[in-house]
């Protein structure tokens, strides 16, 4: 009977409560959108720093967080990585061999960091085939095949099918060096592996370096970024004693943390918005509830409670909200619609996209819909209207029945 | 007289649904309050972008050898960067730096590892005094000026080498033919921040620097660093005809960083986006108070009619309630945003908490603690677009408020 009431009253004054509930329609559609925007840089960037870069647990000699040094090797890492593998809630496993080298091309050189990976378990892992630009990806056995960062090949000036010379340094600090043959191409998304990124079979850079069987890195994936603690305990028993085994959150909290801005953002993002449209749901209500004293008067006068008036003019805001909410989830939904499928081209200079925190974007950003963002902006929507209609609420509920029917 | 009537008229009107007039002007002077506050911080986020990319990374005006800006290749560098410098320093105005700089891309070695850097080579007292290089510098010294040997490394690049403060390292760089190598010793140790940029961070003198790759005398970039950035076109033009004549390309800083510029124009424009719709949603509040303020009023405004007042009177009485009540929520707005900047202007905005010390922005590092400007240009112009559609919402209920036929009007109770 409420909700009768409430829905009588609203249609007494289609338009404005049209227009009430179209500016806050505009409002949701202008979040869902800049949130759907921000979900996928979030995606983006997700995925190459949290799978790309750090997997979702990772094992470590004890010192290579604070040095980074060479010598801090794993020995055993076949047996490893085939150990991790049988774990539970494991999707993928896989180990690194890092170092720093000179790579040569006909007439120029340029500073690489490699990353010697075994290429099946390094593609479950992060993807590396599907970042393969142009020529193909490395071959399932070593064969001094490499792929260059694309930028990398492009500074010392060679192709696919091109040799290039590695000058680096073997476990013993050693000057070594050898041939390897670019196989392929590889934009990671990441600035840094763009302009010096090479990969090689971990078995070619165990013999260039004469570190046989040992990497320095496991990086382990599970199912979800973020149950990385329980796959942290799940793999601990494959793990041998004097590890270092951390979840990505630990290894980088720098990253945990601009992740954890994903959700700030939006609310943020909301509460700028619904601040101001909280504004005209309030006015409206106002209106809404000045305008009809006298009615509100005898509704008092023939037994209504007070609690019940209340309800009433709550109920009216309500279903504003309901109707903001529907007509915001149509004009969003053709927002976000429109993002998903086309996006927005932000790209600067000859094709590239911005930069931001070391990470390449895609030129044409695109958006991502999660269902929490949509879930976040209805519901935002609905309590802000609520919320600005409790004083008038409150103000009609306390009428006295006589003053107010004495009005005009 | 007939201007004063119409403004008494829609003073009056306001004045008597005060609370409504109060909540709609809040909503206009909140929205926009809010708007300029979060542009000052954008802005400022870009000053300090575009002075961190033109003091560490280029110049107000750069000077480098054709081709090097594609190639990256320290070979291709200005050779006789010491002419060149001193032809930009007898056009440069008063207060002025000109530095020498060297990029040599390379593989910096220990007995205990190497990794890949990029050695940055610099004058270092003139470069210390652009760029503040000296705070950073966490163990031993900034370098000295004439020292060809010393080397500053990044804190975790040097933890990686095993190396600390005297030791050895070599550096490994292309030269004309085979690869070169020369010995540095460490003098100190710096930290900006910024990990990655920190874990491939490796400094010496330019001289140095370009000895390594078999250019002595050359530089990569000979840079202009003025004392203040609106001299860059007449600066620009001034060291370009200096140095006709030769085979140099002297850009101005907007060309020497086109990404970062571009950076910061696409981030402005989604954000007038942004705040383009925000202010139709505040418009559109704007509409519903006019209309209802109308609706109520449609019998005293047959009433005014009837006693001979033309369509025209009540268009414009109807109006000047939305320039009166747009103008000053609008003016007060713009005063409330540039107050709440106020205390940010002086101790900044602490991201660090939230992203480190330092963050990477369209290829540059700025300090996580980002200091907005006043920017009373730009916030003017989201004001005037506030009141613009302020009043443009007004029009068509104005329009309705005028064709209203006295008899009808009256009807009504």
């Amino acid at each position: 009977m409420l909700f009768a009431i409430a829905w009588r009253n609203l249609g007494r004054h289609a338009r404005r409560s049209f227009i009430t509930a179209l500016a806050m329609a505009v409002g949701v559609a202008l979040c869902m959108g800049s949130i759907a925007l921000s979900d996928g840089i979030f995606q983006q960037v997700a995925h190459v720093m949290v799978d790309q870069a750090l997997g979702h647990v990772q094992v470590h000699h004890p010192d290579w967080p604070t040095r980074k040094r060479a010598e801090d090797t794993q020995p055993g890492a076949a047996a490893l990585v085939a150990a991790l593998e049988g774990r539970p809630g494991v999707v993928g496993v896989t180990g690194r061999l890092v170092t720093a080298v000179l790579v040569g091309g006909p007439s120029t050189s340029a500073g690489a960091r490699v990353l010697g990976v075994d290429p099946r378990r390094e593609s479950a892992v992060s993807g590396l085939d599907r970042l393969v630009a142009s020529g193909a990806p490395l071959g399932a056995a070593p064969a001094r095949e490499v792929l260059l960062g694309a930028e990398l090949a492009r500074s010392i000036g060679v192709g696919v099918g091109d040799e290039v010379v590695f000058v680096g340094q073997g476990a013993s600090g050693s000057i070594a060096n050898d041939l390897f043959r670019v196989v392929g191409l590889v934009r990671t998304g990441s600035t840094l592996a763009d302009r010096s990124g090479a990969w090689v079979h971990l078995g070619d850079l165990q013999a260039f370096l004469e570190l046989p069987d040992q990497v320095h890195e496991v990086l382990i994936l599970g199912t979800d970024a973020g149950e990385s603690a329980a796959l942290r305990a799940a793999v601990g028993p494959a793990v041998p004693a004097g590890r270092l085994v951390r979840t990505w959150q630990e290894a980088s909290p720098v990253t945990a943390r601009l992740m954890a801005l994903q959700d700030g953002g939006a609310v943020l993002m909301l509460g700028f918005v619904f601040s101001v449209a909280a504004l005209g749901v309030l006015n409206t209500m106002l209106m809404s509830v000045f305008e009809r004293t006298r009615e509100l008067g005898v509704l008092r006068a023939i037994g209504m409670s007070p609690g019940r008036v209340m309800g009433l003019v709550l109920a009216e805001a309500l279903l504003l909200g309901g109707l903001a909410a529907g007509l915001g989830l149509v004009l969003g939904g053709a927002v976000d619609a429109y993002l998903v499928h086309v996006g927005i081209d932000f790209s600067v200079g000859e094709g590239k996209g911005l930069s931001w925190s070391g990470i390449q974007m895609d030129p044409v950003i695109r958006g991502a819909v999660r269902w929490q963002g949509v879930a976040l902006t209805l519901g935002a929507v609905l309590g802000v209207s609520l919320l600005a209609a409790v004083w008038p609420a409150w103000r009609a509920a306390r009428l006295r029945p006589v003053d107010a029917m004495r009005q005009v | 007289m007939s201007l004063a009537l119409t403004l008494r008229l829609a003073v009056r009107n306001l004045a008597r649904a005060l609370r409504r007039t109060l909540i709609t002007g809040a909503a206009i002077a909140g929205g926009l309050t809010m708007m300029i506050a979060s542009s000052n911080l954008q802005e400022g986020s870009y000053k300090a972008m575009i002075d961190a990319g033109v003091s560490e990374q280029a110049g107000h005006v750069v000077v480098e050898a054709p081709g090097f800006r594609a190639a990256a290749d320290p070979r291709l560098a200005v050779a006789d960067s010491a002419g060149v410098a001193a032809a930009l320093a007898a056009v440069a105005p008063p207060g002025s730096t000109v530095l020498r700089r060297a990029m040599v891309p390379g593989l910096v070695q220990s007995p205990r590892g190497s990794s890949v850097v990029v050695l940055a080579g610099v004058e270092p007292s003139k470069e210390a005094a652009v760029t503040g290089w000296e705070q950073r510098v966490v163990a031993g010294a900034f370098l000295q000026d004439g020292d060809q040997r010393g080397i500053l490394l990044g804190e975790p690049l040097a933890a990686q080498l095993a190396v600390g403060l005297g030791d050895k390292v070599v550096l490994m760089a292309q030269g004309d033919a085979d690869i070169e190598s020369r010995m540095f010793r460490v003098v100190g140790l710096v930290r900006t921040g910024a990990d990655d940029l920190d874990a491939a961070l490796a400094m010496s003198s330019v001289d140095a620097a370009m000895e390594l790759v078999g250019r002595p005398g050359a530089a990569t970039q000979v840079s202009l660093h003025l004392p203040h950035p609106d001299a860059t076109p007449s600066a620009h033009a001034a060291a370009a005809a200096a140095l006709a004549g030769r085979e140099l390309s002297v850009l101005p800083w907007p060309e020497a960083l086109p990404e970062l510029l571009q950076f910061t124009e696409r981030d402005r424009q989604s954000s007038v986006l942004m705040f383009s719709v925000l202010t139709v949603i505040v418009a559109m509040g704007v509409l519903n108070t006019v209309l209802m303020g109308v609706m109520e009023r449609i019998r005293e405004i047959g009433v005014m009619r009837a006693l001979g007042a033309l369509p025209g009177l009540v268009f414009q009485m109807v109006l000047w309630e939305a320039i009166l009540l747009g103008g000053v929520a609008s003016a007060a707005g713009y005063a409330l945003g540039m107050l709440l900047s106020w205390p940010f202007v002086v101790y900044g905005v602490d991201y660090s908490a939230l992203i480190g010390d330092s963050m990477e922005v369209g290829g540059v590092h700025i300090s996580a603690v980002v200091y907005p400007i006043f920017d009373w240009v730009g916030g003017a112009r989201f004001a005037a677009m506030t009141w613009g559609l302020t009043v443009l919402a007004a029009v068509w209920p104005a329009r309705l408020a005028a064709r209203a036929r006295p008899v009808e009007a009256m009807r009504p109770v």
